[in-house]
């Protein structure tokens, strides 16, 4: 995945620049929200009938907005086995989530596949470790809850 | 610092221009970690309240992404 990376200096006006740290955040607390966004998100793409549908499809589609957000979660080498641990706490709408979004957005910068294999889920396709059939079963599970 | 990602710029400015409602919720969610109920009964909101606050937030931060690329990529 290409880093968004930018010169600060130059290209974003003065009152766009953080001065602040992402270090203010806790390493749980950046896997969660990134699990939360995936399930947020997920949630409006699986009710079309949803008033958010269109601008959650059109969000997604953009690959640079989920790269963006995985890199929230990537800003540190310790986001990982924090990922791993918010990913034992809330799996199943995790997979779920995952999936859903590849499905409908298939170009995230690799960002999303990385994010996956990295909590042991693998690639999406047909390594992945969640079959079509599983997917949609737990899909099922979790949007009955 | 002069160079920053721009994920990491949304997840930073988000504690400054959220509603002060979300931006506590978030606070509390993401940085101090604290539980949903201890959050609940330390702003005295029901946790219904705290739901959709968390809700609204997700969405505040997927237009905050949004705004950020779009910005750089007119750049």
């Amino acid at each position: 995945m290409p880093k968004i990376v930018t010169d600060f200096d130059n290209d974003v006006p003065a009152d766009k620049i953080v001065t602040d740290g992402i270090d203010a955040f806790s390493e749980r607390g950046r896997g969660l929200m990134f699990i939360e966004m995936i399930a947020d998100v997920a949630g409006d793409l699986a009710a079309p009938e949803s008033e958010h549908y269109s601008e959650t499809l059109a969000w997604v589609k953009d690959p640079l907005n989920l790269a963006a957000w995985v890199q929230i979660v990537e800003a540190s080498p310790a986001i990982v086995p924090s990922l791993q641990e918010a990913f034992l706490e809330r799996p199943a709408e995790l997979k779920v989530a995952c999936e859903h979004l590849s499905r409908s957005a298939s170009r995230t910068g690799g960002g999303l596949e990385r994010f996956m294999r990295s909590v042991g889920m693998h690639s999406y396709g047909g390594s992945s470790s969640l079959g079509e059939s599983d997917a949609m079963d737990e899909m099922a599970d979790v949007y009955a809850l | 610092m002069s160079s920053l990602n721009v994920g990491m710029s949304v997840a930073v400015r988000a504690l400054d221009e959220l509603p002060a409602e979300q931006q506590a919720v978030y606070r509390a969610r993401y940085v101090a970690d604290e539980a949903r109920e201890l959050t609940c009964i330390r702003l005295g909101i029901a946790p219904e309240r705290y739901d959709q606050l968390l809700k609204d937030t997700m969405r505040s931060l997927r237009t905050m992404v949004a705004a950020s690329t779009h910005q750089m990529a007119k750049a």
